[in-house]
């Protein structure tokens, strides 16, 4: 009977999913002739082992291919992707993590380095090809898409991920990532701009020499 | 009493028969095939006994998709975790991630084998003022990291106790590492360990734990979700299986090559014999034998090693040729009792199994205990299988003849390994020589073929021990397959560290570290792992007590300063089991270890505990992908003296085959002096011996030849063939050049005969072999595959090659039965360096002592000779009407009687003159009165007394006498004996087969001239039937032909020795009429009244009628 009622749940979740299928295509035609966005963030990490959320802001920026995250004010941890690697970086602690993108073995660390790239997807093939549209909610200004990855080594690590747009001008409104575990990490963006050129320096992935640099990775 | 005896023979064979099976086990390690003190085997076998966990079984699965493969593989092991009865449990994801916190036991013991300085510090970390800075520092981390890896670590450990060095050496504990040891690099290949509920230390237990395990998930795969299950295959390997497939090949090969050589016994005898009773008799009694040796081998070796269960078609294949020969005989002589046929036969069966007992044993000496064992199962088996088939075979087949003849002596139990004397068998003109030059031209073909093959290829060795690995079945297909997806080294190197306690092994371990660093420097390995960090520290876990004891106690502080900092309980779960883990540390008194699963999990990988044993593995990568194996060898044999073994199949192979090269002399000097002793003692002529060594010689160069077309490798197993195809190789030219002998080199009739039977054995024995080569065992498949060419080349090459060589270097010379017997059973001294030796010593020794010095080695010979001293005997026989007492008497005499002619032949053909003659003139009127008439006379004499000396008699009377004599059985004594007799005047005329040389011998007589001619020993041909002592014979006619022929007067003399002298009897003259003989029968009539007339002067000197070969013609 309960699955009955969840297989009712789903297939409605769905025929509302086709309901909004025209914003889809607008906003995934916005994302594909996007050359750049930036804005600020507020993250919030409910983590199991903790009795109360814990809350950063930051700033990002992203153009095809490659993105600048940056937690906390000043930056305590700087995420930057290029094509060939993800690097993070914290300053504080003089320290950096390299992760060659081509090198990561498959498992849970590939499929959640897929999905965060699928997080902020650019197209909608590229995004089915990882997700399954589990519902789509609309608010005042808002669409919000619940996700699911599709490959179930990814779902042992993430288990869904919720994507919202601004249904006016198409920009990202927040992002959500709630793992296997109970955990979540939700980001909520303001003062997003778009097309706007950004400073090539943002996506330097040259360190000070004092830095410790490590590749967890590497066998 | 004898029959009692034999009873309780019997009766103690059955009774060990009975206790060897109760004591039957199998041993299915191969590894026990080996030279247990060697490094590299002790290393494996430590690895087999205690880091491949004999409950284990390991699945593996392969879908399309990654998804499916770790979501099937989540089900098959939900599915299997329900069958508690026979599932203990079932891992298919590294354990820690179905419970993290189990890790904290680990964590908590590896900080306890710290350093008593780092684990002091811990104090410190985790004093109370200490802690709100630190959980600060993990809130910050948590909310601004971005690393998986930190976010997940600190999650869970939030007073960050997971830094140590330690644990820099545990892979797989990371996130990065995911489902490492169960999943492929594409995820679409996974892996289930399935630890058994149940006892599976027996291959029944295995094979039942197996087909249960097939049956669930055959019943997963075809339920509900069986759509899902399409294109996925499940593979299964792990001890269990491996045993299942030994056991099983075991069981396979026994059944088949036993059911192959059976079947093809069955055909062979069939197509020979065309008789039911015999063959189904002969394969019962080969399937009692096997069983038998089987037991028996039990109750002498133990334990039966899988591999030398290959002994089963190899016994087969020699067995049988016991029974053939058995069946053969006792067709060819249908009026033989069965005792009798025993008697014939049992000597040579027994001495051919002595000698291939011999030949198998020394398998022993190779180095390689598997194959030694092969070699005692055969030796036991091949000394039963003469005793069953000598004793059991023939009398049910022939039940009429069971019984001995009423007047049979008895035999003793030396008569059967002492042969009687075989009675010659006529030459037939069969032999061609078209054949010869076919088999010349084919020998020719063969060498050049070999030899041309042998210049461009020829057999490699191969150094690997892929012929001591088992077969590819399932179980290594799997772990095959399982090493490519994990990503392991093809060909890992093993270091095994075994020591009585924790402390020994460490210190072996940095010992053999030391060795390794410098390997690694010297290139000779790219690297070593070595567990060294996570090993148990004694001396730390003794002094880090009481600061365990005081960690142990901080639980409450941790919980408090946790809740404190807005974490929950989950946070605490990991140093909770840290804590606790110090705690009981704390209160221990000896040196501990980690006992939970995750623990567990992870530890038996590379640790192994017995009671009375602590072991620790580690891996070596050699430093290419090419393995040095003679300089890893050196490096095993260094850490071998600190105890440490490092092994690997690859290295084990290069091991062995060096320990087996460096002993194989051990086996092949021995083979080689038992290969020219056969020779010599079945020869004793140099020709013979040569043309022995051909056949080997053409045998080995053909296998090679065949070997190097195959493309077959020398390997470890199929070495130790060499000694068992020189081993049947002597026996087949053995067989056929003795054969050879007795049929005057008739080789057609020797084909037909000893070559038939050789057919059978040597198929027989081929097929044995040969169906080795479907075995499971590479090794053993290959021993048999070089076996059954070896073998079939020699019998090939001895039935159908040999008799040419044989008849070319032989043939023109060949003894022939005419005046006088065949010379196959000639004793030693007629030949010519023998004959010149007793000439010399009768020159140089006074006759008295000589003759003294030749009467005792007759005695001698007369014990150890009782094949040929039997022959004198049955000649014998019939002039004291069957006494046999009386036969021996005076055959025992009449051999030291002929040692004292000898001793006068040697003088007077040294030069000597004989005057003491005791004559009556009357008798010498004979001769003159005949001699008158001018036709010539022909001296009829007998094998009787000093027959020789009448030529020099004739000489003093001043007659010149022609002898006709057949070419002695050796080139040099023919001439030596010619020149002898020409010295003191008497001519040799060399008759042989030559039709020409018998007109010759007309034209003399006609001429007049003076002939001799012996006429008591039957011809080879032309014989007619007379009585001899009111008993048939088949006497020459060659006088009578030549009376007829020339007319010349037939004189008979005798020369015998008496005290003072020597009596010369000359017989009235034969009278004939010449006209009459024209027709045989007159002919016949005179040869009956020239021996008749000779009776009575045999009689009077018995023991001086020297007859050694067999006169009277077989029984029909």
């Amino acid at each position: 009977m309960r699955s009955v009622f969840l297989a009712v749940l789903c297939a409605a979740a769905v025929s509302r999913g086709a309901d909004y299928d025209a914003q889809f295509n607008q906003w995934f035609e916005v994302q594909t002739n996007l050359q750049s966005w930036s804005g600020d963030f507020t993250q919030t990490r409910t983590l199991t082992v903790l009795n109360q959320p814990l809350v950063s802001r930051g700033k990002v920026w992203v153009k095809p291919g490659e993105f600048r995250w940056e937690l906390g004010q000043p930056a305590q941890t700087i995420v930057l992707r290029n094509p060939n690697q993800l690097l993070i970086i914290y300053p504080r602690l003089k320290r950096a993590e390299k992760y060659p993108l081509d090198a990561v073995p498959s498992g849970p660390m590939k499929d959640a380095l897929a999905l965060l790239d699928a997080s902020l997807p650019r197209d909608r093939a590229q995004m089915e090809k990882n997700f399954t549209l589990l519902a789509a909610t609309a608010t005042n200004a808002t669409l919000q898409m619940t996700l699911q990855p599709r490959s179930e080594a990814a779902r042992k690590f993430i288990g869904q991920v919720v994507i919202a747009f601004h249904t006016n001008d198409f920009t990202i409104a927040a992002t959500e990532m709630k793992f296997a575990d109970g955990s979540k990490l939700h980001n909520d963006f303001t003062n997003v701009v778009l097309n706007a050129p950004l400073d090539a320096k943002l996506f330097d992935a040259a360190l000070p020499a004092d830095f410790t640099v490590s590749e967890p990775l590497k066998k | 009493v004898s029959s009692f005896l034999k009873r309780w023979w019997w009766v103690l064979l059955l009774v060990a028969v009975a206790a060897g099976f109760a004591r039957l086990r199998f041993d299915v390690d191969v590894l026990d095939l080996l030279p247990p003190e060697e490094p590299t085997v002790q290393g494996l076998k430590l690895y087999q006994q205690h880091f491949t966990n004999a409950r284990e079984l390991v699945i593996s699965l392969r879908a399309t998709d990654a998804d499916t493969a770790e979501k099937l593989s989540g089900e098959l092991a939900k599915r299997l975790r329900r069958e508690t009865n026979l599932v203990a449990s079932v891992t298919w994801q590294p354990p820690w991630m179905e419970a993290p916190e189990q890790l904290g036991e680990l964590l908590g013991w590896l900080w306890f084998n710290q350093p008593p300085a780092d684990f002091a510090a811990l104090t410190n970390h985790l004093a109370p003022e200490n802690l709100k800075p630190q959980l600060d520092e993990t809130r910050e981390l948590l909310a601004t990291s971005m690393s998986p890896m930190d976010l997940a670590r600190r999650s869970f450990d939030p007073f960050n106790l997971l830094t140590m060095p330690a644990l820099t050496s545990i892979g797989g504990m990371d996130m990065s590492a995911g489902n490492q040891g169960f999943a492929g690099a594409d995820g679409k290949y996974h892996l289930l360990y399935v630890e058994s509920a149940v006892d599976l230390s027996g291959y029944r237990e295995c094979e039942n734990f197996l087909k249960q395990i097939h049956t669930v998930v055959a019943e997963l795969q075809g339920g509900a979700e069986k759509e899902n299950w399409k294109n996925v295959t499940v593979h299964f390997t792990g001890r269990p299986v491996f045993v299942e497939e030994i056991a099983t090949a075991m069981q396979k090969d026994m059944s088949h090559s036993v059911g192959a050589t059976s079947m093809i016994i069955a055909i062979l005898f069939w197509i020979t014999h065309r008789r039911w009773k015999p063959m189904l008799w002969l394969l019962a009694l080969l399937m009692i034998i096997l069983g038998a040796t089987l037991a028996l081998g039990a109750l002498i070796l133990g334990h039966i090693s899988v591999v030398a269960l290959g002994f089963a078609a190899v016994l087969l294949g020699l067995a049988v040729d016991y029974a053939v020969v058995h069946y053969q005989e006792a067709l060819a002589h249908p009026n033989l009792t069965v005792p009798e046929i025993r008697r014939a036969i049992a000597p040579s069966i027994l001495w051919a199994a002595i000698t291939t007992i011999c030949a198998f044993l020394v398998l022993n000496f190779g180095g390689l205990p598997g194959l030694g064992q092969l070699g005692s199962l055969v030796a036991i088996g091949i000394a039963l299988s003469a005793l069953v088939m000598v004793m059991i075979y023939l009398p049910p087949l022939f039940p009429e003849r069971r019984q001995p003849r009423p007047n049979q002596p008895p035999f003793r139990w030396w008569n059967f390994f002492i042969a009687p004397h075989e009675p010659p068998v006529a030459a037939s003109n069969s032999s061609g020589k078209n054949s010869s030059r076919g088999a010349f031209v084919v020998t020719t073909l063969i060498l050049l073929c070999a030899v041309g093959i042998l210049l461009f290829r020829h057999p490699g060795l191969d150094r690997s021990g892929n012929a001591l690995q088992p077969a590819r079945g399932e179980a290594q297909a799997t772990l095959d397959e399982m090493t490519v997806e994990m990503g392991l080294p093809p060909q890992p190197l093993w270091l095994i560290v075994p020591g009585r306690d924790e402390a020994v092994v460490f210190q072996r371990l940095q010992n053999a570290q030391g060795i390794l660093d410098d390997a690694v420097s010297n290139r000779l390995i790219g690297k070593y792992l070595f567990p060294t960090a996570l090993w148990p520290r004694g001396e730390n876990q003794v002094s880090n007590r009481a600061t365990a004891a005081i960690l142990g106690e901080k639980a409450p502080l941790l919980r408090g300063a946790l809740a404190d900092a807005g974490f929950n309980t989950n946070a605490m779960l990991l140093s909770e089991q840290m804590v606790h883990t110090w705690a009981q540390a704390g209160a221990s008194k000896n040196l501990i270890w980690p006992t939970n699963q995750v623990s567990g999990w992870l530890l038996k990988r590379f640790v192994a505990r017995a009671p009375d044993e602590v072991l620790v593995m580690g891996l070596v990568y050699p430093a290419t992908n090419k393995v040095d194996a003679a300089k890893l060898s050196t490096l095993s044999n260094e850490l071998a003296r600190g105890h440490t073994f490092l092994s690997g199949w690859e290295l084990l192979g290069y091991a062995t085959l060096q320990r087996v090269e460096s002993k194989m002399w051990l086996v092949v000097l021995p083979l080689v002096l038992l290969v020219l002793l056969s020779l010599w003692f079945a020869f004793r002529r140099a020709t013979e011996i040569l043309l022995g060594l051909a056949v080997l010689g053409l045998s080995g160069v053909s296998l090679l030849a065949v070997m190097a077309l195959a493309g077959w490798k020398w390997n470890l197993m199929n070495l130790m063939a060499m000694p068992l195809i020189l081993g049947t190789g002597v026996d087949y030219t053995i067989f056929i050049q003795l054969a050879l002998r007795r049929h005057g080199g008739d080789c057609a009739l020797v084909r037909r005969s000893v070559g038939r039977a050789l057919m059978l054995c040597g198929g027989t024995a081929v097929a044995g072999f040969g169906s080795l080569a479907m075995s499971s065992n590479p090794g053993m498949a290959s021993l048999g595959q070089v076996c059954a060419v070896g073998i079939g080349a020699n019998a090939l090459i001895s039935i159908f090659l040999l008799p040419a060589w044989w008849s070319r270097r032989l043939g023109g010379n060949a003894p022939k039965t005419c005046v006088t017997a065949a010379h196959g059973a000639q004793p030693a001294f007629y030949r010519g360096a023998a004959w010149k030796l007793g000439l010399f010593c009768a020159k140089v020794f006074p006759a008295v002592l000589l003759k003294k010095i030749a009467a005792t080695l007759a005695d001698l010979y007369w014990l150890t000779n009782r094949r040929q001293c039997e022959t004198v005997v049955q000649n014998l026989l019939p002039l004291f009407a069957g006494d046999k007492t009386a036969a021996e008497k005076a055959a025992r005499t009449a051999h030291r009687n002929f040692a004292a002619k000898l001793v006068d032949l040697w003088r007077v053909e040294g030069g000597e003159e004989i005057r003491n003659w005791l004559t009556t003139d009357g008798e010498l009127d004979i001769i003159r009165n005949a001699r008158k008439r001018g036709r010539g006379a022909l001296f009829i004499t007998l094998h009787l007394g000093n027959w020789e000396h009448g030529g020099q008699l004739l000489t003093q009377l001043g007659i010149r006498l022609t002898i006709l004599s057949q070419v002695e059985p050796d080139d040099g004594l023919t001439d030596l004996r010619k020149a002898a007799r020409a010295r003191y005047g008497v001519d040799t005329l060399i008759i042989g087969d030559d039709g020409f040389a018998f007109v010759e011998v007309i034209k003399k007589l006609q001429a007049g001239a003076d002939m001799a001619v012996s006429l008591d020993r039957p011809p080879d041909r032309g014989g007619v039937p007379v009585k001899f002592f009111g008993k048939d014979f088949e006497a020459s006619l060659a006088a009578a032909e030549l009376a007829r022929a020339s007319g010349c007067a037939l004189i008979g003399v005798t020369i015998v020795r008496r005290p003072d002298g020597f009596a010369v009897k000359v017989l009235p003259e034969f009278v004939y009429d010449r006209k009459n003989l024209g027709s045989r029968e007159a002919r016949a009539e005179l040869t009956q009244q020239i021996l008749r007339a000779f009776e009575p002067e045999i009689r009077k000197d018995i023991e001086q009628w020297y007859q050694f070969t067999p006169i009277w013609p077989r029984e029909k």
